[in-house]
Parts: C-alpha cells; sequence; structure tokens
C-alpha cells in the first residue's frame, strides 16, 4: 500500500521513448500513404500507356 | 363609322410587345401561353444545343470502372478449393439453364447450390438455393430500350432478408438510377400524413459533359430503422472514354471517405490492361497508454494500388494481378474440350506469408439437338459454323 520513495509503488511506468527519426514520423503520416499510392498509380498508368506494355501483349 | 372611332379602336403597339406569330397562333395554349411558351422555348434551345454537342450515354454509375474491377481483375472469379460446375443449357433463344455447383474446401461458396436462369429480349430471371437453403434471386425487366426495372432477393438461412429494388433510365446524354435497399414506410400515430422512410435509398446520375467526359453524383440516404437517426452522403463520379475509345479513367470520391481511381486500356483487341488506387481515409481512437481510455481520434488513410493484366484467346482466359501490399493473383480458365473447361487459381500474399488455391472443372452440356451440335462448332443441319466477320 504504501511504497518507498523512489520505487514508484508499484504502478507501471512508461518505457521512455527514442525519438523518432524525421523519415519515420513521415512514413507514419497519411501523407505518405497518399504520395505513395499516387506515385505508383502514376507509374503504373506510364507502364500501361508505354510500349512496354505493348511488347507483353503477344503477336498473334 | 366615324374617323374617330378608327382611331380609338388602333390599339398602340409598342416594340417589346409584338403581336402572335402565325406559329403562335396556331399553338395550343401551352404554346401560345407566355409564361409555358418561355419555359418550352428555353427546354427546346437547351435540347437543341445539347444536340449539337454530340454527347453519347456515358453508361450506368454500376459500370463506371467496369472494365477495371471486373473485366481485368479476378475477385469477380477467384474462388479458393475444388469446385465443379454442371451447366445444362436447354434452349438459346429464350436463354434456358440450369446450373449445379458443388465445392470442398471453400470458405465463400455453398458445398452445393442449383441456380436457373431463363432470359428473353426483355425479361431475365435468375434464382441460386444452396444447401444452406440461402435463396437469392434477380429479375430484370426491360420495359423498353432506356427503362429496366430490377428486383435482387436474398433469404439467407440465420441472416437478415434483403430485397433490393432498383430502376435504371438511360438517356441520350445521360443515366440515371434509383435504388433502394429493404425499403420501409410506416406511418406515425399523430396522424401525420409523410410515412417515415426506414432503410437505405440510392440515386444517382452520370451525366455526358463531352463526347469523352462524364460526371456523376450519387446520393446515399440511410436509416436502419424509422426510430434512429438517418445518414445521408454524396459522392462524386468522373469517367473519361479516350476518343478511339482504347483507354478509360474513372475517378470516385464516395461518402464515405474512399477515393477510387483507376486507369484501363486495350492493349491489343485480345489483351487488356487495368490499373486502380484506392485511398480511404477513416478514423482510428486513441487509447491512453496507462489507463487504456480512449482520450481522442487519429485519421488514418489506408491505401492499396492493383495492376492487372487479361489476356483473352480463343480457348483460354488468363488474368492476373499484382497489388502494394505484396499479394500475387492468377485465375486461368481454359477450354479443353467444346463441352470442359479447367479452372486454376491461386494468389500469394507474401506481406502475410498467406497462400489460396483453387481447381475446378465446368461441365458445359446440351438439353437439346441445336445446341449439342453448336457446341461441336455445327448447325442443325450439321454444316460447320461460319464465324462472324471480325
Amino acid at each position: 500500500m504504501f511504497g518507498m520513495p523512489g520505487l514508484n509503488g508499484g504502478i507501471p511506468t512508461q518505457q521512455p521513448q527514442e525519438p523518432k527519426s524525421r523519415l519515420q514520423e513521415f512514413k507514419e503520416s497519411p501523407a505518405f500513404t497518399i504520395l505513395l499510392n499516387g506515385t505508383l498509380f502514376v507509374a503504373g498508368v506510364a507502364f500501361i500507356q508505354s510500349p512496354l506494355m505493348d511488347m507483353l501483349a503477344p503477336q498473334l | 363609322m366615324s374617323a374617330e372611332e378608327v382611331q380609338l379602336n388602333k390599339l398602340p403597339v409598342s416594340e417589346a410587345v409584338s403581336p402572335m406569330t402565325p406559329e403562335q397562333s396556331k399553338g395550343s395554349f401551352w404554346s401560345s401561353n407566355p409564361i409555358s411558351s418561355f419555359i418550352i422555348d428555353g427546354y427546346n434551345q437547351l435540347h437543341s444545343h445539347r444536340k449539337s454537342l454530340e454527347l453519347v450515354n456515358p453508361g450506368t454509375v454500376e459500370n463506371l470502372n467496369k472494365e477495371v474491377s471486373r473485366d481485368v481483375f479476378l475477385s469477380q472469379y477467384f474462388f479458393t478449393g475444388l469446385r465443379a460446375d454442371l451447366n445444362k443449357a436447354f434452349s438459346s433463344n429464350p436463354a434456358f439453364q440450369t446450373s449445379h455447383t458443388f465445392s470442398i474446401g471453400s470458405t465463400s461458396l455453398p458445398n452445393y447450390a442449383f441456380s436457373a436462369l431463363f432470359a428473353d429480349d426483355n425479361l431475365f430471371v435468375q434464382g441460386n438455393l444452396d444447401n444452406d437453403l440461402s435463396l437469392s434471386g434477380r429479375l430484370n425487366y426491360g420495359w423498353n430500350k432506356n427503362n429496366i426495372s430490377k428486383v435482387n432477393l436474398q433469404i439467407a438461412n440465420g441472416q437478415p432478408s434483403m430485397c433490393q429494388l432498383e430502376q435504371d433510365y438511360q438517356a441520350s446524354d445521360f443515366s440515371l438510377n434509383f435504388k433502394s435497399l429493404n425499403p420501409s414506410f410506416t406511418f406515425n400515430k399523430d396522424s401525420s400524413l409523410i410515412p417515415d422512410f426506414s432503410g437505405v435509398a440510392v440515386g444517382s446520375i452520370l451525366q455526358s459533359v463531352t463526347p469523352q467526359l462524364s460526371l456523376g453524383l450519387e446520393l446515399l440516404y440511410s436509416k436502419s430503422q424509422a426510430t434512429s437517426p438517418a445518414d445521408a452522403g454524396v459522392s462524386y463520379l468522373t469517367r473519361y472514354v479516350s476518343k478511339k475509345q482504347d483507354w478509360i479513367f474513372s475517378g470516385q470520391l464516395q461518402a464515405n471517405g474512399a477515393l477510387v481511381s483507376s486507369f484501363w486500356r486495350k492493349v491489343t483487341p485480345n489483351v487488356e490492361a487495368g490499373i486502380e488506387t484506392s485511398l480511404q481515409a477513416g478514423m482510428v481512437p486513441i487509447t491512453d497508454p496507462v489507463l487504456g481510455t480512449p482520450i481522442g481520434i487519429q485519421p488514418t488513410i489506408e491505401g492499396a494500388t492493383t495492376v492487372g493484366a487479361k489476356y483473352e484467346y480463343r480457348q483460354s482466359v488468363y488474368r492476373g494481378t499484382i497489388d502494394s501490399t505484396g499479394k500475387v493473383a492468377c485465375f486461368l480458365e481454359r477450354k479443353v474440350l467444346p463441352t470442359l473447361s479447367i479452372l486454376f487459381c491461386g494468389e500469394i500474399d507474401h506481406s502475410k506469408n498467406e497462400s489460396k488455391l483453387g481447381c475446378g472443372l465446368q461441365f458445359e452440356t446440351a438439353g437439346n439437338q441445336e445446341l449439342l451440335m453448336m457446341q461441336q462448332g455445327l448447325d442443325a443441319d450439321g454444316n460447320p459454323l461460319q464465324a462472324p466477320p471480325a
């Protein structure tokens, strides 16, 4: 019931978290998802419209 | 008659008030009436202007990204486990077909299902019954080439029944659609003349703005119970079809916070490719790390991009997709005999280390002599069928 001073009295303490890097913060933000998927969509459209896609279609 | 009387009978004619033209004097009450004729003239001018734009029907909202999500992607066709379909066609016009589907090792397909289909020029009826005694039915009736009424019914064992009523109207340059899911009207006890609506009601319009571009809106109203508060939302839609009709872009900003954009291209007559990106905005509760109680909410966005291709040949169809979450999937359908097709589908989820596999057989049998001959590439007299000109 009574804890020794300095022993926190049995209350769980939060582990000190290491500060996140800016890159880690950006990767966890919604802007990263928007940017990633937006880039993938544009890259995918460019790929489908490119001659590479024509080459993937067999010429029968 | 004196000269003075003649002058009194002469009405002053101002520039703004002109006498009726011969066409107006011959017309009916509505065309000669100044108020209604203004409206009718305005409508006619708008109609002639719309005709001069050479707009075409943009298709339905339901089929906004059909080319990608239904034709190229394999989500509509994917299954797991083993399955066998036994289809028997009894006639081709009107079409009447029955089907028995057996399945094992699947989480979505029932072990046995029977379905029957009837279709003629105006009517389409389909019914399914499975071994869990779940019954579903569809009825589409075309009143004319512009109006189609649809009814969907689903009575599942241990689940609430579902009824969906739908009306499609397709005009020369726009499409309207109204649908209602489990509609119910109840009258209040306080003798109110307006009934309380419960269920889901959706109205949508897709309008061609140019021969290539169309814009649309979808309104959704939902009320689960007559006493509960209602929910409403608006979705914004767009679709662009290229001049050669060899590529299509479509975008949707949905009422639930989802943004879906898709792109489709017909690479060659046998090959199609498509990509779809969906971003879903949502809210996640933040909990206190010590006490575990919610202390707020945090906006989140989940996204996925899927790219796929479809190769369609005379005897086989191959679909393959790969998405940004590390999922690779394929579906192969090959006709080994005129009456027998083999289905194979597989999916590997690299991020979750999971895989799914499905194999199936599809038997097509003919219920009469004419269809039997047609399956073997012969007409009713036993002569080889001529392929339609490409």
